[in-house]
């Protein structure tokens, strides 16, 4: 019996593997770690479903319910908000690491895709099931969160109409959310992690530079060691963690009263950020779309020479990614204040439509410095097109970073900034 | 032989045409039943259905009367005319307040702020209030609660009087 499981488990790696691609430090074990939390999500979710009921009546108080009068309720609501939470992190550490050590071309190209998708998949996970607890921090991020939807332009509306099921946040919305949090969410993801393990597996496992193979190893007990010793080390610290710190659940929703402030999830906050300097067609949709494609297309441009599994490409490539983190640190950081206590083009240009003095202007404003920028590193650091496609998406990262910061720490009431 | 094969994979022959044809409409069949049930639905004005929010000559002129569950504010201007603004913010959607010592609204999450007749003051909002159909039935001021009318400004054409 226990034969057949470990073959089982053990049939999803290889039986030989390259021992330089079992190496912790080549990737931290993240996707790993993803899968794991995935897991844990499944089965803390399956055993909330018993106590949670969602309807806008019932949601508030069985989790109230939960938490005072079930035994390990608390500590079972806890371990679910967490690892949802860090599932967000890894899965976007995982997304940096495989991006910075050049295991997203040839044959490894479509599998970037797939992670992608799943990427969209679990912010959508965690996202859905915020609503769930209808306090007055999910009502509220929810509410802002689908208004930012219908600022795309055409479709805006209707899709966040039929997301939400209505004009604004109701019981309809969260029967939609939980059936797309318990039922549909986890189906697409068990199906699209199964492709991209296997995708994985299909281009002979983990990047590692051509230098550095060698003769195969074992993989159990070489790389199962290494894996139990790491799932065990998460679930240990989760655990912890949710011993002593409890998930937020503030007041039953009010939807006649706004908090103030009023403020997405964290991993959102650099849009709601970015929403305070920019006009929403703009801040929710143009820039997130022309995001996404810089990442869709990064795989799939022409090189003149790619270093698969060469962390940051070459000698130059370190420096000019740390190089564009701080200068992205600085520059962001200071439009921001700037914006805030020194440019209002609506006063000084009035009568000019708002899409200009609110879209274009802020646009220009970052990106022709932005451009200066890869035109200094292409001239005088002599960055060859894969270096500058690096740095673009440490700018893209780290500004995206900078304004979740600020955003989630540093605005108070009437989204202020708190100085 | 092999030049008039690859022909035949290319042409479109009848099989491969209507093969086509119905995977087509079965796929539009089937996505059209799924929007249709996701979507909204649009109420039809119905004299009937109106809010009832009170008597005429119970309205002061110059003065907001908040309807909270009702999501609206009425306003009724200087020169008697009504209107029911939505108490939605037009930036992302939370509850403005009526501030009476600013005589405007404010809202809570971004402070936007907005005119009486809804008019944008301060961004983050770019546009006015959403305001929703009022009527007069006898001497009672009808609100149409369940259409909001979208606008970019404040014009005199939106008000209704007696």
């Amino acid at each position: 019996m226990a034969g057949a499981i470990t073959k089982f488990l053990l049939h999803l790696h290889p039986r030989k593997i390259e021992p330089k691609a079992i190496v912790f430090t080549r990737t931290f074990g993240l996707g790993g770690i993803a899968a794991l939390l995935f897991v844990i999500l499944f089965v803390t979710g399956m055993m909330l479903c018993f106590a949670y009921v969602p309807s806008g009546a019932g949601a508030y108080d069985s989790i109230v319910r939960l938490q005072d009068e079930v035994i390990f309720g608390n500590l079972l609501r806890n371990f679910h908000y967490w690892s949802a939470m860090l599932l967000v992190v890894v899965s976007f550490l995982h997304l940096v690491r495989v991006f910075y050590s050049q295991a997203i071309y040839f044959e490894r190209r479509k599998n970037w895709l797939y992670g992608l998708l799943l990427m969209f998949f679990v912010v959508s996970s965690n996202f859905t099931g915020y609503l769930l607890p209808w306090d007055q921090l999910s009502f509220w991020a929810v509410t802002i969160m689908t208004n930012m939807l219908s600022y795309i332009p055409l479709v805006g509306n209707s899709l966040a109409g039929m997301i939400r099921g209505g004009d604004a946040v109701t019981e309809e919305t969260l029967l939609r959310f939980y059936n797309f949090h318990t039922g549909l969410l986890p189906l697409l993801m068990v199906f699209f992690m199964a492709i991209h393990f296997w995708l994985v597996r299909k281009a002979k496992g983990v990047a590692i530079p051509s230098s550095e193979k060698a003769e195969k190893v074992d993989t159990s007990p070489n790389l199962v060691y290494k894996e139990v010793l790491t799932a065990l080390i998460v679930v240990f610290v989760l655990l912890l963690f949710s011993f002593f710190v409890d998930a937020p659940l503030l007041d039953k929703a009010k939807p006649l009263v706004s908090p103030n402030p009023s403020k997405a999830p964290w991993y959102f906050m650099g849009f709601q950020e970015l929403l305070m300097h920019m006009h929403p067609a703009f801040a929710s949709f143009l820039i997130p779309l022309l995001v996404i494609e810089f990442f869709i297309i990064v795989p799939f441009l022409p090189y003149r020479s790619i270093n698969k599994g060469v962390w940051f490409y070459s000698e130059n490539g370190k420096r000019i990614s740390l190089i564009s983190a701080i200068a992205t640190v600085g520059f962001t950081l200071f439009l921001i204040l700037v914006d805030d206590l020194l440019l209002d083009f609506n006063h000084w240009f009035p009568g000019t439509p708002v899409l200009i003095t609110e879209g274009v202007f802020p646009v220009l404003m970052y990106f022709v410095p932005v451009g200066g920028f890869l035109y200094y590193l292409r001239k005088k650091l002599k960055a060859d097109r894969m270096e500058l496609v690096l740095a673009s998406g440490t700018i893209i990262l780290v500004a995206y970073l900078v304004m979740t910061l600020v955003g989630s720490l540093l605005r108070g009431e009437g989204m202020q900034l708190i100085f | 032989m092999t030049a008039t094969n690859k022909n035949d994979m290319k042409k479109l022959n009848r099989r491969k045409f209507f093969k086509g044809l119905f995977y087509s409409l079965v796929s539009l069949e089937i996505s059209y039943v799924f929007f249709r049930l996701l979507k909204l639905k649009k109420a039809d004005p119905n004299l009937a259905d109106f809010y009832e929010a009170g008597d005429v000559d119970f309205f002061e002129k110059g003065r907001v009367y908040p309807f909270g569950s009702a999501h609206f504010f009425l306003y009724r201007l200087d020169d008697g005319g009504f209107m029911a603004v939505s108490s939605k913010c037009t930036h992302l959607g939370c509850i403005i307040q009526f501030n009476a010592n600013h005589d405007r609204f404010e809202c809570p999450c971004h402070a936007s702020a907005f005119e009486k007749d809804g008019g944008v003051i301060m961004s983050p909002a770019t546009r006015a209030l959403d305001y929703y159909p009022v009527a007069f039935k006898g001497n009672k001021v009808m609100v149409d609660t369940a259409n909001p009318i979208r606008r970019s400004k404040f014009d005199q054409s939106q008000v209704r009087y007696v």
